[in-house]
């Protein structure tokens, strides 16, 4: 009994391909009767249906869909011709074929039903050429039916594997296979966590010496590489997946408004996520109707106005800057704004004097508001209840966006904008507190650094909010361990934070925090359930070595510090104050590099400079190296970070000086050209107004500019490159929920 | 008759157990991220193999005092929820007749009462068991949460 279930099981899936294939058949077969081919898909396709429904004695989808073959053959005998009359009724006996399988499929047994009102017609219409109407009475039809069923029985369960062999000669059939999405997402889960084991392995291969274990090694590597992309591109599809359904959905529309409606689709085979795909289907069901139902003219106001009767309906997909662009296009009358703007007028949604003053994109952003319908009537197709709004708010939900342009007479252009995929996000990595969260990177406007400790840095205190001035602009700042109530290591003397300016709903704001590391891509968990009452984080991610690393709420931050309603009542005026420069001397060491001639770094930043040579200098992996007093120390070649640095040949120095110096407990090696001297300049630094990399600034001394190496910024860049050579760049796939 | 299994694990001097058929697996030292202004008995959140959950501090949920908590975590599915509970030390998996289980006294209160499903004796002592589902409550919507944000400034004229 389970074999049959299964055999049943697969019967409905092919039944319900087929069911769906007829529906675009004969939409196509109505605009193009001659189509000999066309006939013949759908010929074989009913037959097939009827065959295999014998086949599980499920005697009413038998009977109708050999009615649907009857008519079927004398079309394609060319006895008869396809009209608007016939494919209604051809039409409607695919719905209730669609409704017998739903049945089917639910209780295993078909649902009652009574079609006999359908075949008759159907026979009817088949019989109508050769025979007056007068002549086809319900009683000679019936009878006769039975017995055709019942003589096609036993022949009709062998024929379709024969047409299938028939159709390929010698070459093998590739039957799409159809997966269950949870077992797709399973898969999914599991390569992202072969990434992950992947990159907690290859430590060990770079450390081992053992050839035959290292080549294992990157050949997972290879493959697992290999398997993440596969995974990617499993999840997206083409649209037209969606697409499929909406000729029937264009000709039911536009049939019962009475208008005559022709589709064209364009760019069907543009991929998205699948997931994407699906939450666009029900507003792009809604646009549709929308443009039948309200933009599109019926065929004899169309005639007035000059335009043909058959008015087009363009659908257009299409990939642009990393975004899908679906459009859906009318040439109909386009929107009324008088009507938009009485209609919000009367149902309250603005005042009379405000609704004459608006112009016409303001008009059509009043569509989106709840509440609003511009037909007089609702009907039963675009006035379900869901107004423009909810469509809105389902674009928006996916990140995309929805623009309507509209011309009167001309027609409506709806332009939805969707993101390729919901899954990846590029995000700054920070550090605060010894913790590492992450910004989304499309809401940081800049990042400034600045030192707290210094006198004259930037921060003044407003009324006990912190604010930095930014150019000529005050913009207050929240501290990220004061709002996590974490507790961060003093500041050590000199050190440096950094602020993320941020926006909230056009309020600009500073967001302190101790240390930036770097931008990557990251794939979001939605921290769901889990912690829902946290709204200082809008979701989690896991990095390349298996941490749980959290995403910042920038929106819930900025909400829950209550510094935005506090701007609000008291907003900060840029407040001039003059503060009085402090002459300080310090003592720098100056050098050169190749292409820069002035260069310094403070004397107290400098271990020791040391001659080395060439031949000492050794590689690990693609760095430099040099074993001195017994640590490892890294080269930095600060012609690679400094602008204004000319690259040139390595070992072109054979004796190169190198200043040694400690950087968060590490040992590294600044390579320079020359030493040139050790000299007492003014402390006062000069900012550069376009900020140049690996400096801070200049020091003017005698009328000279001297540049100030930026020694924490090299060491941080030599370290970024460094680190995003260790792991992949998107380094896991999306796991919904 | 019937028999349940239960998994035994020990935080500070107490003997505790978990329903068996909702443990996943048993490991040692795994990372956690902390979750700033969680509560206390949030550890912060894992990551099994792809799948992020709550880490409970067994020690501070209990508020058992001479218990650390540090380097044992039970991941227990419970319905559809998958949670953490780090606890000292793991014992066995041992059956017992529901029967023979025990009520808590009536005069518990608060967190603790909702905590503790029952005990079963032991010979030398007390097998403590615990609703799991109140644990998963408890993480999925951990209430007490501090609340974060600065106090209002007083603004001087």
């Amino acid at each position: 009994m389970e074999n049959h279930d299964e055999i049943l099981a697969e019967f409905i899936l092919e039944a319900r391909e087929i069911i769906d294939r007829l529906d675009v058949d004969f939409v196509r077969l109505e605009e193009d009767p001659s189509e000999q081919a066309l006939v013949g898909n759908i010929f074989r396709g009913l037959h097939t249906l009827k065959g295999s429904s014998g086949f599980f004695s499920l005697k009413r989808l038998e009977k109708l869909s050999h009615a649907g073959e009857s008519l079927l053959g004398k079309i394609r005998a060319g006895q008869a011709e396809l009209d608007f009359d016939k494919s209604t009724r051809l039409l409607e006996m695919n719905d209730i074929l669609r409704q017998i399988i739903d049945g089917v499929e639910a209780s295993h047994v078909e649902p009652a039903g009574d079609d006999q009102e359908l075949i008759n017609a159907l026979l009817g219409l088949s019989q109508s050429e050769k025979i007056s109407p007068a002549q086809v009475s319900a009683a000679e039809v019936e009878p006769e039916l039975p017995e055709v069923a019942v003589q096609e029985d036993s022949m009709e369960v062998l024929e379709p594997p024969e047409i299938a062999f028939a159709s390929t000669p010698g070459q093998e059939v590739v039957v799409p296979v159809k997966v269950n999405p949870e077992v797709l997402d399973k898969l999914m889960n599991i390569a992202s966590e072969m990434v992950l084991a992947r990159n907690r392995l290859l430590p060990f291969s770079q450390q081992s010496s053992d050839k035959l274990f290292t080549s294992a090694v990157r050949s997972i590597d290879l493959l697992t590489l290999e398997l993440q992309e596969r995974m990617m591109k499993m999840r997206m599809q083409p649209i037209y997946h969606i697409w499929d359904k909406f000729p029937r959905l264009v000709r039911d529309v536009a049939a019962e408004c009475g208008k005559k409606v022709r589709l064209l689709q364009e760019g069907a085979e543009t991929e998205l996520d699948r997931i994407l795909l699906d939450s666009i289907r029900d507003p792009l069901v809604h646009l549709i109707r929308n443009s039948i139902d309200h933009s599109i003219e019926s065929p004899e106001i169309r005639l007035e106005k000059g335009k043909s009767e058959l008015a087009y309906l363009v659908l257009r997909a299409a990939h642009q800057n990393g975004t899908v662009i679906v459009e859906v296009i009318d040439d109909g009358a386009g929107i009324d704004y008088e009507r938009v703007r009485q209609r919000a007028i009367s149902r309250g949604l603005i005042s009379v004097e405000k609704a004459h003053t608006l112009n016409h994109k303001e008009l059509i952003d009043l569509i989106f508001l709840p509440g609003f319908s511009t037909r007089e009537t609702v009907t039963n197709l675009s006035g379900r209840g869901v107004g423009m709004d909810v469509v809105k708010n389902n674009i928006e939900n996916i990140g995309g966006s929805i623009e309507i342009t509209s011309v009167p007479n001309e027609g409506t252009h709806v332009k939805l904008k969707i993101p390729l995929t919901l899954a990846i996000l590029p995000t700054l990595f920070v550090r605060c507190a010894e913790e590492i969260f992450l910004i989304p990177q499309n809401r940081i406007l800049e990042l400034v650094r600045f030192a707290p400790n210094e006198p004259n840095n930037g921060i003044e205190d407003f009324y006990g909010t912190p604010t930095f001035r930014l150019r000529d602009k005050l913009i207050p700042l929240l501290f990220l361990n004061e709002q996590l109530h974490l507790t961060s290591a003093p500041l050590k003397p000199k050190q440096k934070l950094f602020i993320a300016v941020l926006n909230f709903n056009g309020t600009l704001f500073g967001l302190v925090v101790e240390e930036v590391l770097n931008i990557q891509d990251i794939v979001i968990k939605p921290l769901g359930d889990l912690l829902r009452d946290m709204s200082n984080f809008a979701g989690a991610t896991i990095m390349g070595n298996g941490e749980v690393a959290l995403i910042l709420d920038v929106d819930g931050i900025a909400r829950q510090s209550g510094l935005i309603e506090r701007l609000q009542t008291n907003p900060i005026r840029q407040e001039e104050r003059y503060v009085a420069p402090v002459v300080e001397m310090i003592s720098v060491l100056l050098f050169e590099i190749p292409g820069l001639h002035k260069i310094a770094l403070p004397l107290d930043a400098i271990d020791h400079i040391i001659k080395l040579d060439s031949a000492e200098i050794q590689q690990n992996g693609n760095r430099e190296v040099v074993y001195f007093n017994e640590q490892l120390m890294d080269l930095v070649r600060l012609d690679k970070y400094v602008s204004g640095g000319v690259r040139e040949a390595q070992a072109h120095h054979a004796r190169a000086p190198v200043l040694t110096c400690q950087y968060r407990d590490r040992l590294y090696g600044l390579v320079v050209k020359q030493v040139t001297d050790i000299i007492e300049v003014p402390a006062k630094l000069h900012e550069l107004s376009t900020p140049q990399r690996g400096l801070n600034g200049c020091i003017i001394y005698n009328d000279q500019v001297i540049n100030v190496l930026d020694l924490e910024e090299v060491l941080i860049m030599h370290n970024i490159q460094e680190e995003s050579n260790e792991y992949p760049q998107v380094i896991d796939v999306y796991l919904p929920n | 008759m019937m028999e349940r299994s239960f998994l035994v694990f020990h935080v500070g001097a107490y003997s505790l157990g978990v329903p068996a058929e909702e443990l996943i697996e048993v490991n040692r030292n795994l990372g956690y991220t902390k979750v700033p202004g969680s509560p206390k008995m949030i550890r912060g959140i894992l990551n099994l193999r792809g799948l992020l959950m709550p880490a409970v501090d067994m020690g501070a949920y209990l508020d058992i005092p001479d218990s650390t908590c540090q380097s044992f975590s039970i991941i227990l599915k419970v319905q559809e929820n998958h949670i953490a509970l780090m606890v000292d030390s793991i014992g066995d998996i041992m059956g017992f007749h529901i029967q023979e289980l025990v009520l808590p006294p009536t005069h518990l209160s608060g967190q603790f009462q909702e905590a503790i499903e029952g005990a079963f004796k032991l010979p030398n002592g007390l097998l403590i068991i615990l609703d799991t589902k109140a644990i998963s409550r408890n993480a999925q919507n951990p209430a007490g949460t501090i609340s974060v944000g600065l106090q209002p400034l007083s603004i001087s004229p």
